[in-house]
């Protein structure tokens, strides 16, 4: 059968557009960053980040410096000894330079020193680290979850529908901070508890979005066809409708995945973020918030600036795309 | 000549050279050129051709509508005397507002949802001539009168939601006269439409323009239609105008091969598949972006010589009025023309009567929608229970390997009635039996093997393939799902399907969004008949295509049936389509079957009156045809609260001809009246009045 | 024979905004004479007749190349057309012989046809014209006789009965006072489906009925003459 295929695809007039290598889907993604300006502003604000979060040390090497691996009072020891080197980051996060706190930007400390005389860019050089982490873990979590729920309300309506629906308007109609707060409190303050926070607030939302898609694409034709083949509506929901549905749910885990950077960054604010020695943005606008009438507003100003920028940057990939998507409808 | 003639001698509208380009990112696309023509006051100026001609681009042109990368890039239009090209906006908005309007296929494109349709409409006379409110009310009122709109007084109160389709195009039609304009461009104004209001709104439109002298372009890609309407058309192919002639000429004597095609490919009225071949034009139309060098219609041409491919056509008159773009046209003999091999009719035996036997009967079949009534106790289900009898108390016999096609208005239930046979829809009551088995409750309750013989074929072919996988993908699945071949065998198998659907195999990695509608719907019928299906419903599965196209997907089916001696159920509003395909034909109207019986017994008398109605409405591509003058008052009514006793009595034209002007339509049930050869007629009126009802038009001679 | 069935509907016109020369242009490429001037929604302003293209050379300073161009340049279709103020019109359900009389009383060869303070049309004596031809049954095949009467109530019914009962056809029928001789008419008859010693015949039989002028028309003879 193969021999037969290939002699036939050889002969046969087949356009080139037929089967398109991987290397050009991959030149094809990369082609919209660069006829999307907006989209490309977006990448450099979050590459940027990425990059540094990469290579802020040698922990692409050594990975024992993931988030919450290193606790307490080990990280300091840890940060001192042999096996660490600083790479982009110049200093470690928990490094403290006695008589050098509450510094302003110089040429040894790039944007100056917090409270205890530790570097900011190193601790925001590492904190970016933990939400570049948790954020995308925790929408693609949400994803799973509201994107079943929403699946099966949108196609199978009725009753199951009604139901879901309601219970999920209830969660959505508590403001979502206080949600995190709720969440956050009774369960202790821990990265995979942030991941679950995030996961509730935010289920609700995609699976509207998911239904939403989910009650038009079931109209289709081709959904009635599976129908009639007989398909089960788990074959129809899950390979039939969702991969028509990935424009739209795309875009918008891009928007939350900026929500979720600037979620993390108000847990982290209220103190209910990564547990005080790591570097967590939030919590690094907290304790400069104290010192900025004091005329020393770079602790505060580093770290709402560096939120912003992520917030931004997936923002804007996320226009980017809804805008090609329109061009193209 | 006469006077009409002398009024005339300016025309409305000059078009001289026009070209459309649209800017994109791989430069200018030329969507439009080299396009002339001129309308006179009174006159229609039909433009036909199939979808991406360049039709509606002309239209939106000559109102310089033509959004932010189009522009008109040659030529000139010259309206009134004065040129268009090159206005000011605003300029142009004064000219559009009193001389020029449009009315768009789609009325609620251009009905404001949240206005009552009076305010709408007198918003045109007081807004820009301060016309007083009453004056503008009064004027209204009487131009809907003109359309024909009952009741026009409540109508004016109404909002545009409840009113029917063809309402709300009278609407627009109206609103758009009381400016009187010179220049009326009408853009597929009854393609939404079913042929009864179709037929009202194409009388309406020949009345308005000989009482207002309006020029009308009316663009339309149904021929039948412009054969009603217009008296000169342009036929456009590819972004240019190949023919233009008087209406009779277009299609008595057409001169360029491109409209010889397209007449040879509409069913003409009253032929069937067994004494008539539809003969599509091969090939596409070519993109705007890749056109061919030489004669635009040149790789489709069976006449095309060398000098068709070099150089370009320029567009000649062969006679007085009648003009052509074709190099040979004088020597082209449309009547010795003979199709290419591949076209050959091929000759399809008929079933002898006595060995039809049936393979589907549906006994007393019905199937209601629950529908939340208006009482607010509904809202926590208490309110009393509603139903949309979408079928009700449907009985048939299908034949095994014939076809049997069901006509009717939309909304009529024919295709809620396949969709509850095949199990898309929930039973309410009576009897379906397919092969002895009892098909009741939906599809996920059946067994495979059942499942495996009722596959179904769509109507949109941008819906019925799913754009996220590829052709052989979507082929292979119902292969594996019913075990139609051994796994290894798959590939193969596959290949043979694209092959009888006359695609080639490099098909197999395309995805559909690279497809044509014609090559999505071929794929669609492969997908039906993979599973070797023994009934095959089909649910308007040309409708949407362009008539070269629907020409060989209804060869393509007929051939595959003639192949695996498939039953069919096939679905059309076009009733040409369904005569040329089905053997049997059943008319339905609000969930009733009013007729049913052999094809040919349908298109002649004895009719059912509404039988009657729809082929007077028919438009048939030949204006030669006399048709008889049938139409029918008022909407559909609401199959929420269907009339009783015959459901048609509403609006049946025949019923004076029953004693007391036919008080029993309303209080009885319609006796079957058996005309023998299983035709049945349900219908108050004896069949013996219904025999001498005049024939609605002369089939002509069979035989091309 | 209401102006509404005859008069020209959807006639070119123009705004006043316009420059001179566009109006000019205008009249020339389309052959008119009579060019209504509409403010929005169709409401008539004035018109242009081709006596208003002149320039009165007393407006101009000296008939300096430049100073004509920029007495041009500034010219505006509002500026010279006829005022609507000055202007007649009739309405779409005068009749023929009013519009005519409009037009001879005030002489002018054009009306604008307004209904609801809105031009439908315009009625020029080309069209009167056109109707007086066609009344005469210009294309109409056949004998045209032309009889003077004397001026009695039954004449014409004489006249009539008489082709009537030869079977012959009335294609058109005019029907005037007779110039110079107050007590006569003259009826000018389009006689179809008899030979002319016929119908000479059957007139001269008549007492009183002198018959002026016969003679024949084919469908085609006034195109032939045109051309």
């Amino acid at each position: 059968m193969t021999t037969a295929e290939t002699t036939a695809g050889a002969t046969l007039p087949a356009p080139a557009a037929s089967e398109p290598s991987r290397w050009k889907k991959i030149k094809e993604g990369l082609s919209f960053f660069s006829r999307s300006k907006v989209a490309l502003a977006g990448l450099i604000l979050v590459g940027f980040w990425v990059l540094i979060a990469l290579f802020a040390d040698n922990c692409l090497i050594t990975p024992r410096c993931y988030v919450g691996m290193v606790q307490g009072d080990d990280i300091t020891q840890w940060a001192t000894s042999e096996e660490y080197q600083s790479w982009l980051s110049r200093y470690s996060p928990v490094e403290q330079f006695r008589g050098r706190n509450r510094e302003g930007p110089s040429a040894d400390h790039w944007l100056g020193t917090d409270t205890r005389g530790r570097d900011i860019w190193a601790r925001l050089a590492h904190g970016s680290r933990s939400i570049l982490t948790l954020a995308p873990i925790s929408v693609i979590v949400a994803l799973i979850v509201g994107g079943t729920l929403g699946l099966a309300a949108g196609y199978f309506g009725g009753l199951i529908d009604e139901v879901m629906m309601r219970i999920l308007d209830a969660i959505i109609s508590f403001p979502q901070i206080l949600l995190y707060l709720v969440i956050i409190a009774a369960l202790g303050a821990s990265a995979t508890n942030v991941v679950l926070a995030i996961t509730i607030a935010g289920a609700p939302g995609i699976a509207r979005l998911v239904r939403g898609l989910a009650l038009d694409i079931k109209t289709r034709d081709y959904i009635a066809a599976a129908q009639t083949r007989g398909e089960s509506p788990w074959y129809i929901m899950f390979v039939e409708i969702l991969p028509n549905a990935r424009g739209p749910i795309i875009i918008d885990s891009m928007l939350r995945m900026g929500y979720a950077v600037f979620s993390i960054g108000t847990l982290g604010f209220l103190g209910l973020g990564l547990p005080p020695p790591s570097p967590d943005w939030g919590s690094i606008v907290q304790a400069g918030r104290s010192a900025i009438q004091a005329g020393r507003p770079w602790e505060a100003l580093w770290g709402s600036i560096a939120i912003a920028m992520v917030v931004v940057g997936l923002n804007l990939i996320a226009d980017g795309l809804a805008e090609e998507s329109q061009r193209y409808r | 000549m006469n006077r009409e003639l002398e009024k005339q001698q300016q025309p409305v509208v000059t078009v001289e050279d026009l070209g459309i380009a649209y800017e994109t990112r791989a430069g200018d696309i030329h969507a439009v050129r080299d396009v002339s023509f001129e309308i006179y006051r009174g006159e229609t100026l039909g433009i036909v051709g199939e979808s991406g001609c360049g039709k509606s681009t002309v239209a939106f042109g000559m109102v310089n509508y033509l959004g932010r990368n189009g522009k008109i890039a040659k030529g000139n239009i010259y309206f009134q005397g004065q040129s268009l090209v090159g206005r000011t906006p605003e300029e142009l908005r004064t000219l559009r507002g009193d001389q020029i309007a449009m009315v768009y296929q789609d009325p609620m494109t251009s009905l404001n949802p949240v206005l009552r349709i009076g305010a709408q409409m007198m918003e045109v006379l007081t807004v820009h001539r301060g016309v007083s409110k009453e004056e503008a009310r009064e004027r209204c009122i009487e131009m809907l009168g003109k359309v024909n709109m009952p009741d026009p007084d409540r109508v004016m109160e109404r909002y545009p939601h409840q009113i029917s389709g063809g309402q709300q195009q009278r609407v627009i039609i109206a609103t758009a006269m009381l400016n009187n304009p010179a220049l009326l461009i009408m853009d597929e104004p009854t393609t939404a439409l079913d042929v009864t209001v179709e037929a009202a709104v194409l009388d309406l439109v020949d009345n308005l323009r000989r009482e207002f002298d309006t020029a009308i372009m009316f663009i339309s890609h149904n021929l039948g239609v412009v054969a009603r309407v217009c008296d000169r058309v342009a036929v456009m192919y590819a972004g240019e105008v190949v023919e233009l002639a008087p209406v009779r000429d277009i299609f008595a004597n057409p001169q360029h091969p491109y409209t010889q095609g397209l007449i040879r490919c509409v069913p003409k009225i009253g032929r069937s598949k067994s004494s008539s071949v539809l003969y599509p034009i091969r090939g596409r139309v070519p993109s705007p972006k890749n056109l061919p060098p030489g004669c635009v219609f040149e790789p489709r041409c069976d006449y095309a010589r060398e000098a068709c491919r070099t150089q370009k056509i320029t567009f000649r008159p062969i006679e007085q009025n009648h003009s052509v773009r074709c190099l040979f046209a004088e020597e082209i003999d449309p009547a010795a023309w003979t199709p290419s091999e591949d076209l050959m009719p091929q000759t399809l035996q008929a079933i002898p009567a006595e060995e039809r036997e049936p393979i589907l009967q549906v006994d007393s079949l019905k199937t209601y929608y629950k529908h939340a009534s208006s009482s607010p106790l509904s809202l926590i289900g208490l309110g009393p229970k509603e139903y949309v009898k979408a079928v009700d108390d449907v009985s048939f016999t299908a034949m095994k390997s014939l076809t049997l096609g069901v006509v009717g208005e939309s909304g009529c239930g024919k295709s809620t009635l396949i969709k509850t046979i095949i199990g898309l829809e929930d039973v309410t009551g009576g009897k379906v039996d397919f092969m002895g088995f009892d098909l009741k409750g939906s599809v996920n309750t059946r067994d495979m093997s059942t499942i495996r013989e009722l596959q179904m074929v769509f109507q949109n072919p941008n819906a019925t393939m799913n754009p996220s996988y590829s052709v052989g993908n979507q082929l292979e699945r119902p292969l594996r799902r019913f075990k139609v071949v051994p796994k290894n065998q798959i590939r193969s198998e596959v290949i043979r399907l694209l092959r009888a659907v006359k695609l080639d195999e490099y098909y197999y990695n395309r995805l559909p969004n690279q497809l044509s509608g014609g090559e999505k719907q071929r794929i669609g019928i492969a997908r039906a008949f993979a599973g070797r299906p023994d009934l095959v419903l089909c649910d308007e599965p040309v409708s949407a295509l362009d008539v070269s196209v629907q020409a060989a997907v209804l060869n393509l089916l007929s051939e595959i049936q003639q192949e695996y001696g498939t039953t069919m159920m096939f679905i059309a509003h076009d009733l040409s389509v369904v005569r040329f395909f089905s053997d049997y034909i059943a008319v339905m109207y609000l969930g009733k079957i009013v007729e049913i019986g052999p094809a040919e017994a349908i298109y002649a008398p004895p009719y059912h009156p509404y039988t009657e109605s729809l082929l007077a409405a028919v438009p048939i591509p030949d204006p030669t045809i006399q048709q008889e003058h049938v139409r029918l008052s008022g909407n559909v009514p609401s199959p929420l609260n269907p009339p009783s006793g015959c459901r048609f009595h509403t609006r049946c034209p025949r019923r004076h001809l029953l004693p007391n002007d036919g008080k029993i339509c309303e209080t009885e049930e319609p006796p079957l009246r058996d005309a023998g050869d299983y035709h049945q007629i349900y219908c108050h009126i004896p069949l013996e009045q219904l025999r001498e009802f005049e024939p609605v038009f002369e089939v002509p001679a069979e035989g091309r | 024979m209401l102006v509404r069935d005859y008069m020209l509907k959807h006639p070119i016109m123009i705004e006043p905004h316009k420059r001179l020369p566009e109006a000019q242009k205008l009249m020339v490429e389309n052959n008119i004479y009579y060019l209504p001037v509409v403010g929005d929604g169709k409401r008539l302003l004035g018109m242009i007749t081709p006596p208003r293209l002149a320039i009165p050379p007393e407006r101009l300073a000296s008939l300096d190349v430049w100073e004509i161009t920029r007495y041009l340049s500034g010219l505006t279709v509002e500026k010279v057309m006829l005022k609507s103020a000055e202007l007649f019109t009739i309405g779409p359900n005068a009749t023929l012989e009013e519009a005519a009389e409009c037009m001879i009383r005030n002489k002018t060869g054009g009306l604008p046809v307004i209904e609801n303070n809105v031009v439908i049309g315009l009625i020029t004596d080309g069209d009167l014209l056109i109707e007086l031809r066609d009344v005469l049954g210009a294309f109409e095949p056949g004998w045209r006789i032309t009889v003077r009467v004397p001026s009695s109530r039954d004449e014409l019914l004489l006249l009539t009965r008489t082709i009537a009962d030869n079977g012959w056809v009335i294609m058109a029928l005019g029907n005037v006072r007779a110039p110079k001789q107050p007590d006569h008419w003259d009826i000018v008859l389009k006689v179809w489906g008899c030979t002319r010693d016929e119908l000479m015949k059957a007139i001269t039989n008549l007492e009183g009925h002198e018959v002026r002028d016969v003679r024949e028309t084919l469908a085609y003879s006034y195109v032939n003459a045109a051309t």
